[in-house]
């Protein structure tokens, strides 16, 4: 029996935690599971690190969102709202579609934030973001207008990917050029 | 940062937690500090949470201390609190002394 962690869970969990506590996190979880491995045996001490993975997603996602600023995202998703509704004017009341979309957004907003830090923590994303962008982009061009509204939450969690990538590729060249500079 | 922050119960646990182990407050020792204290299972991931709220709102800081094999050759984070979060465990322990003392006197349980 391997006496080191599982490698596929220590992999998943370096994704996900954010990049300030991810040295002390996992080395927190290694020394947790020698501890176990000692005291309760190594098939145990497995069970309980493939068990953090799941237990860490919620917590690790509220950090590594934590600092973000939501205010501008909730006007982005108003201001997408009203254009959808005021498209929709001819079928039914404005009011009404504004609010269907308002919440609509809302729940993929949540979803959105989940997908995008995932999606920004591992290059290898871009060109899959790139190929959803590109997708739906295409069904926007060709739907009918009575589906626009809801191809928008699939809509903001795609551009929210893409803008995520691009700050993280950012984020890296400028510390890249600060190393060099 | 307000002296008058209420503080969650798990910020609460994990201050006290900091200011039981001293020099030797990280990850695990405050996870099992509060394991054995409070007889609850708390995540890792939870406590990292609630120390970078508390690291934000200056109750806490953080140094980085040395690596183990252990530990697969990564550092330890220690956690110590600053004076204002001396203060806002101290007045939220006198919070909650102030609720509980009467009761307690009532029940005759002093």
């Amino acid at each position: 029996m391997s006496k080191t962690p599982p490698a596929l869970t220590k992999f998943f969990l370096s994704k996900i935690a954010p990049d300030e506590i991810k040295e002390s996190y996992l080395g927190d979880l290694e020394e947790q599971f020698h501890l176990i491995g000692k005291s309760a045996g190594y098939p145990k001490a497995r069970r309980w690190y493939h068990i953090q993975l799941f237990v860490s997603i919620l917590p690790l996602q509220q950090l590594s969102m934590a600092g973000r600023p939501i205010g501008k995202d909730i006007v982005v998703l108003l201001v997408i709202a009203v254009a959808a509704g005021v498209i929709r004017l001819e079928h039914t009341s404005v009011l009404f579609h504004v609010v269907e979309l308002f919440a609509i957004l809302l729940a993929a907003f949540t979803a959105g934030y989940v997908c995008t830090s995932l999606l920004a923590k591992n290059v290898f994303m871009v060109p899959i973001s790139c190929a959803c962008i590109f997708m739906v982009a295409v069904l926007f061009i060709r739907g009918e207008p009575e589906e626009i509204p809801w191809m928008l939450p699939f809509m903001f969690i795609v551009i929210s990917a893409g803008f995520q990538t691009f700050k993280s590729f950012r984020k890296r060249r400028d510390q890249s050029q600060g190393q060099l500079g | 940062m307000s002296k008058n922050k209420e503080l969650k119960e798990n910020e609460l646990l994990v201050l006290c937690a900091i200011l039981h182990l001293g020099d030797d407050a990280y990850g695990v020792t405050i996870k099992k500090r509060i394991e054995e204290s409070a007889g609850r299972t708390i995540s890792t991931a939870s406590i990292y949470l609630s120390l970078n709220r508390l690291e934000n709102d200056g109750l806490v800081k953080s140094t980085t201390g040395g690596a183990t094999s252990e530990r697969g050759g990564r550092r330890k984070t220690y956690f110590k609190l600053t004076p204002t979060g001396q203060r806002v465990v101290k007045n939220s322990i006198n919070s909650w002394l102030e609720m509980v003392l009467p009761i307690a006197r009532k029940w005759e349980l002093l």
